[in-house]
């Protein structure tokens, strides 16, 4: 647990329009939880229930400035989702949501940034908000997916 | 062939035979008659101990009733049967034979008497048990993973959903009360899953020395606290022993084996016993319960195999695997008197000087 003080609903600025954050996931209570949860800390949530419906959404400004992604619903073709998803937005950051301890296929030395389910909010507030703020956990850039995704599959 | 040839050759076939082959021969209500050196050897009995006693010594109650009732029926009706036995010599050490009972018939077609010849199989058997365990294993691994995401998504959106009407200001004090329990109880599952998990795909252990008695101690607190003041008493011992172990692997193992121990059925104390012997450490959990009710217990070990109203049938089978990923071994042995003891064996961890 993180001290009250470094949560993230006191890092978001009350004048500027809320920030976008682009939740792609195929089971509606996590969307709804989630949006609510981070609409509660003053971001701006929108959800969408597969990677075509996500990417048509991240495509419409204002663009999501975090993107909280199911990892098993890249369907195997998890690469091809992400440059799509980079094409469209292409300043975003991206968070995985994903059940088990590291993304699969992944090496836990890939740094990939992750929720895991179950989450509590208040810490999926703070890692969207630290997401945004800078890269302290890693860069999700600097991740050679094709490698993560080749082995994803076997 | 002369009548004094046939009857050299025939003593030289068996002179080889018994070279060969475990040879034992019975009357056909089964009664020892005849056995050679090797059945001896491998049974640990000495001819007199085996001669005129019913076959059924060196049964070890793994096959079933149907199966031994397939082979007496075989053999009573003049054919030959084959097939590998699991036997039990006389120190209880089990054996595999790979076996064919000729019966030897009478004027009237009907068997005197039966001829078996057996080759010792029992490290191919041990084997063979190992690749499907690791089959099973693997396949359990999956399996858990599997069910572990098809809970946890949907967990994922109750809890968070929740959580999200917990903090809704509107909400009833009563009923933000109630949320709360929900989300108690949700992570409790979650962990089970995590437990589960951590069963079916055990990391590799991590071996270093530890302290005997401080987690015996540890394990029986838990134990006792999981029995709800239902398990009796559980002495410690007063032991300096280090073993090399998995500290957290090593403490859910005592802690099942304890667990099993309370729920044995009675009120006498459970005794752990450490001893050490030509560096290996014995750690025996006894109790004074019902025993194992005529099975085997080496059964007791295999997965999905249970004897209780509640649990997974997994407990042993876990215990087994992370005992055995420590370099140790664990078997389950009737008490003198009542009772059974669980026996961990671990390499004893030799200080460097």
């Amino acid at each position: 647990m993180m001290p009250p003080s470094a949560r993230g609903k006191s890092r978001i600025p009350r004048d500027k329009s809320p920030t976008r954050v682009l939740i792609v996931d195929d089971e509606p209570l996590v969307c709804w939880s989630l949006a609510a949860g981070l609409r509660i800390a003053g971001f701006d949530a929108i959800t969408a229930s597969s990677g075509v419906e996500g990417l048509a959404l991240a495509g419409r400004p204002p663009h999501p400035a975090v993107v909280l992604l199911d990892v098993r619903l890249s369907h195997g073709g998890r690469a091809a989702l992400l440059r799509d998803l980079r094409r469209a937005a292409p300043a975003c950051r991206l968070l995985w949501l994903t059940t088990e301890a590291q993304v699969p296929g992944s090496r836990p030395s890939d740094d990939m940034r992750t929720i895991r389910k179950p989450f509590d909010l208040a810490e999926v507030v703070q890692q969207v908000s630290d997401a945004i703020a800078g890269r302290p956990e890693g860069d999700v850039d600097d991740i050679d997916h094709t490698t993560v995704l080749g082995r994803a599959k076997s | 062939m002369p009548h004094g040839e046939s009857v050299r050759l025939l003593e030289e076939i068996r002179y080889a035979l018994d070279q060969a082959a475990i040879v034992a021969v019975t009357d056909q209500r089964g009664v020892i008659t005849y056995v050679n050196d090797k059945f001896c050897e491998i049974s640990k009995y000495s001819r007199s101990e085996l001669l005129g006693q019913d076959h059924r010594i060196i049964n070890s109650g793994y096959h079933s009733k149907e199966f031994i009732r397939g082979l007496w029926h075989t053999i009573a009706r003049g054919d030959i049967w084959r097939g590998e036995l699991r036997n039990r010599a006389k120190d209880g050490s089990i054996y595999w034979v790979d076996t064919t009972i000729v019966p030897l018939l009478n004027a009237e077609r009907k068997p005197r008497q039966y001829l078996a010849i057996r080759a010792d199989i029992t490290q191919r058997k041990a084997m063979e048990q190992q690749l499907t365990d690791q089959a099973a294993l693997a396949q359990l691994g999956e399996f858990a993973a599997v069910v572990a995401h098809e809970v946890r998504n949907p967990l994922a959106g109750v809890k968070g959903s929740l959580q999200v009407l917990r903090s809704r200001p509107a909400t009833d004090p009563d009923d933000r009360r109630v949320i709360e329990a929900m989300i108690s109880r949700l992570d409790a599952l979650n962990n089970k899953v995590e437990d589960i998990l951590r069963f079916a795909r055990p990391r590799s252990p991590m071996l270093e020395p530890v302290e005997l008695r401080p987690i015996i101690v540890d394990a029986s607190a838990s134990a006792e606290a999981a029995g709800n003041g239902s398990c009796s008493r559980i002495v410690v011992p007063d032991t300096a022993a280090v073993v090399r172990a998995d500290r957290e692997m090593l403490r859910a193992v005592l802690l099942n084996l304890l667990m099993n121990a309370c729920q044995a059925g009675s009120s006498d104390p459970i005794e752990v016993l450490v001893s050490q012997q030509n560096g290996a450490c014995h750690i025996d959990i006894a109790d004074r319960g019902a025993g194992f009710g005529g099975v085997d217990p080496e059964r007791l070990f295999q997965a999905f195999h249970t004897t209780k109203k509640s649990g997974t049938g997994l407990g042993l089978a876990i215990v087994r695997r992370l005992v055995s990923l420590q370099g140790g071994t664990v078997v389950l042995l009737a008490r003198e008197g009542r009772g059974a003891i669980a026996r961990v064996t671990l390499p004893v961890h030799h200080a460097e000087v």
